[in-house]
């Protein structure tokens, strides 16, 4: 409990200042996870179109979570793009599951960094939302990476 | 050969337990700026729990060796984990070599270098048994390791949820398909 630090005020408001860029970031991936899933799920079929519904659904749920939490944090909820532009042409049903493979590990990333950046309640969501990203990239890639969410470490292997 | 010992499970939780009260011991002392005594304690138990973890699919491989190929991959990654979580491990190092992992590990953190593991892993006769159990370790160390990095510095923190993340897939992948075995 010493008192003898005078930059601690400003180190504290810095830290929840990269906690709310982190989570404006995040909220972005997830409204970019929603437009994304809309696509996949219009194209899925069998089996992927119901884990594109639950994937769709569990996106919403957190976009709304972290509006909400950009809101405690002081910030203004950043709106969905009005189009988004796809990372490839999304033609054959390969195309659909590396799309919704790709929405996942973006997704991944930007919890990663909100884990980094925020402390307490809102660290152990980004880590459950990361977990649970990580592993429906997986479902939709048929593999794992060792490091899911650190793009830094992504050229490994991936292993099934 | 399946004793009546103490499951992996608990002996996984209960190291992982450890780690967390290494994690928070750190008292005031954070408050003064410096992380690092905290940050090494924080790696050095989360390597040893990964070490143990990687134990644990050495023992299953050997006492079931179909499960071999199966296994090859996820045991890689936690090899991987163990690189990069040890207090000198912090850049991701390029080569996939498996000569790496004796080169810098701390004198704390070694002790599994051919010698046995700290504590005896015994593995189910039934291969669809002994994959529901790694597939129990990985998940119990994945939610105690979600616990830990609620203290860790922000960085580590952040490789701490990924490698949770990686263990519940893990979790997820071995027990999609139970049994595995062709």
């Amino acid at each position: 409990m010493t008192r003898s630090q005078p930059s601690q005020p400003a180190r504290q408001e810095s830290a929840s200042a990269r906690a709310l860029t982190a989570a404006q970031a995040a909220l972005a991936a997830e409204h970019a996870a929603v437009y994304g899933y809309g696509l996949v799920g219009a194209r899925a079929t069998g089996p992927r179109a119901n884990e594109a519904r639950d994937a769709y659904g569990g996106h919403l749920a957190r976009r709304d979570a972290l509006t909400r939490t950009v809101r405690g944090l002081g910030g203004v909820p950043r709106p969905a793009e009005a189009a988004y532009t796809l990372p490839f042409e999304v033609r054959t049903p390969a195309d659909v599951e590396r799309l919704a493979a790709e929405i996942e590990e973006r997704v991944a990333g930007a919890y990663s960094d909100l884990v980094r950046a925020a402390e307490g309640p809102l660290r152990r969501e980004a880590a459950d939302a990361l977990s649970q990203a990580a592993v429906r990239a997986a479902r939709w890639r048929g593999g794992g990476v060792a490091f899911p969410g650190l793009a830094e470490r992504s050229d490994r292997a991936r292993h099934s | 050969m399946p004793w009546t010992t103490p499951s992996r499970r608990s002996l996984l939780a209960t190291a992982a337990g450890a780690a967390l009260l290494t994690g928070c011991s750190g008292g005031g002392r954070s408050a003064s700026g410096s992380d690092a005594p905290l940050e090494r304690r924080v790696r050095e138990a989360a390597v040893r729990d990964s070490e143990a973890l990687l134990e644990r699919y050495d023992a299953t491989v050997r006492a079931h060796p179909a499960l071999g190929p199966r296994l090859a991959p996820l045991r890689a990654a936690v090899a991987e984990h163990v690189g990069a979580l040890r207090p000198d491990g912090a850049r991701p190092t390029p080569s996939p070599g498996g000569s790496r992992a004796a080169a810098g590990a701390p004198q704390g953190a070694r002790g599994a270098k051919g010698a046995p593991a700290i504590v005896a892993v015994t593995v189910p006769d039934q291969p669809a048994e002994a994959v529901a159990e790694l597939a129990d370790a990985e998940r119990g160390l994945a939610e105690a390791r979600v616990q830990v990095l609620a203290d860790a510095p922000g960085e580590l923190a952040r490789l701490l949820a990924s490698v949770a993340a990686c263990g519940i897939v893990h979790h997820h992948l071995l027990t999609s398909n139970p049994g595995g075995q062709e």
